[in-house]
């Protein structure tokens, strides 16, 4: 109930800008500490999601290290602001790019910009909040340990000051995430911050490839609104309409943590 | 002091007053504290004294009475006494000064500081390091609960 109130709320509000005060903002961001987990597919994933409720939401590269393919601004460029978030000001990017006309930032984390971010939520988190904005973590975890070690980290530099949710992304037919679901350390987090916790099924090469190397969505490939020959094939088609509409279904689990 | 010296003064005659009003202190001052001029009291003095002196001499006759008085004793806590410095300005000074009311406000004023300065030092600091809620050392491994299920 209440996030329905929430959703029904931010949509009320983009509608009448008048009253944009009455409402909180968000800012959605990866915790950025291990490269190559899918952070950038995960943030992909949101801005479509949003894009499908007609949410406006103002998305953020701060991945300076990722600069050509794979990239969020591969895949939505001219409507992703780029920012080094390696200088003095950090991620104040989040408090001026929460204009009038998105009371969303989605934003895609680069690896190694813990400490910056940890810096940041230690001396700005407390006025920052005071102006009604919440944050959200995302954590993306893989089989791989180091992902796990990875989320803990950023979490026990952070604490409660950010809602979670956890991205279980299989990068593999059978993946096994032994190091996430059955460690006592990663049921120590669970237990302390009781993330939102999503699926992202393992995707099949013949799909994800090409769109990477093209910087297509799967909404795109989904709606064949692109002219790629190797993902015009049907059954591509059709498994991207159904990667999408699951992906989709893990994502409402967590709209309570997603909208302001 | 020197034995020797305090017989000397011991002997000296009584110094004699060498003013012409003293016998009539009393009265000057009392005039003056109800507000009466020089000249007021010049002609009074005149007329009911049969004493001949001019506005001058009493203005100095006034003056030289009021440095030998006594100072007027400031009733201040013992505590206070040293710090409140304000207390001890003369009252020319607060005349002169709109904002300040009296010694007595000054006094108020200075027992809230200290109430304050009081408050202040028994609260808690602001910046106390929050407990964490969750402790994570990166260089210890990622242990399995099920291993250690089956170790037990």
């Amino acid at each position: 109930m209440h996030q329905q109130s929430a959703a029904e709320a931010a949509q009320l509000n983009l509608a009448n800008p008048t009253n944009q005060t009455d409402i909180s903002k968000r800012v959605i961001f990866t915790m950025g500490g291990k490269g190559g987990v899918g952070k950038t597919s995960v943030v992909l994933a949101l801005a479509e999601w949003f894009e499908n409720h007609q949410i406006r939401v103002r998305l953020l590269d701060l991945d300076t290290e990722n600069k050509a393919r794979g990239s969020l601004k591969h895949y939505f460029d001219g409507t992703v602001a780029k920012v080094n978030i390696h200088t003095a000001a950090g991620l104040d990017a989040f408090i001026d790019h929460l204009s009038a006309d998105s009371l969303i930032i989605l934003a895609d984390m680069g690896a190694g910009s813990g400490h910056v971010t940890h810096e940041w939520f230690d001396s700005m988190f407390e006025d920052v909040r005071a102006t009604g904005v919440e944050f959200t973590a995302i954590g993306i975890v893989t089989p791989d340990p180091a992902s796990v070690e990875s989320v803990l980290s950023w979490a026990a530099r952070l604490q409660d000051r950010v809602s979670y949710v956890i991205v279980e992304n299989a990068t593999t037919h059978q993946s096994d995430f032994s190091y996430w679901r059955d460690s006592h350390q990663a049921d120590q987090f669970r237990t302390a911050f009781r993330p939102t916790i999503l699926s992202m099924e393992f995707r099949l090469p013949d799909l994800e490839n090409p769109a990477r190397q093209h910087g297509v969505t799967l909404g795109q490939v989904a709606e064949r609104r692109i002219r790629v020959p190797e993902l015009q094939r049907a059954s591509l088609v059709i498994r991207a309409q159904s990667y999408r509409r699951r992906l989709f279904e893990e994502i409402e689990k967590a709209k309570g943590l997603l909208l302001p | 002091m020197d034995h020797k010296f305090q017989a000397i003064l011991n002997s000296l005659p009584t110094n004699q007053t060498r003013s012409r009003l003293e016998p009539y202190r009393e009265l000057i001052v009392e005039m003056r504290k109800r507000g009466r001029s020089y000249q007021e009291i010049a002609r009074v003095l005149h007329e009911s004294c049969d004493l001949h002196v001019g506005t001058s001499t009493i203005n100095d006759f006034v003056l030289a009475a009021a440095k030998s008085r006594p100072k007027r004793k400031i009733a201040v806590n013992n505590k206070l006494s040293v710090a409140n410095k304000d207390s001890l300005v003369p009252r020319s000074t607060y005349r002169s000064r709109k904002d300040i009311q009296g010694p007595v406000s000054t006094q108020k004023a200075l027992e809230g500081t200290i109430r304050n300065i009081k408050a202040l030092k028994d609260q808690p600091a602001l910046h106390r390091k929050k407990k964490a809620a969750f402790e994570y050392n990166p260089d210890e491994p990622l242990r399995l609960q099920r291993n250690q299920k089956t170790q037990e």
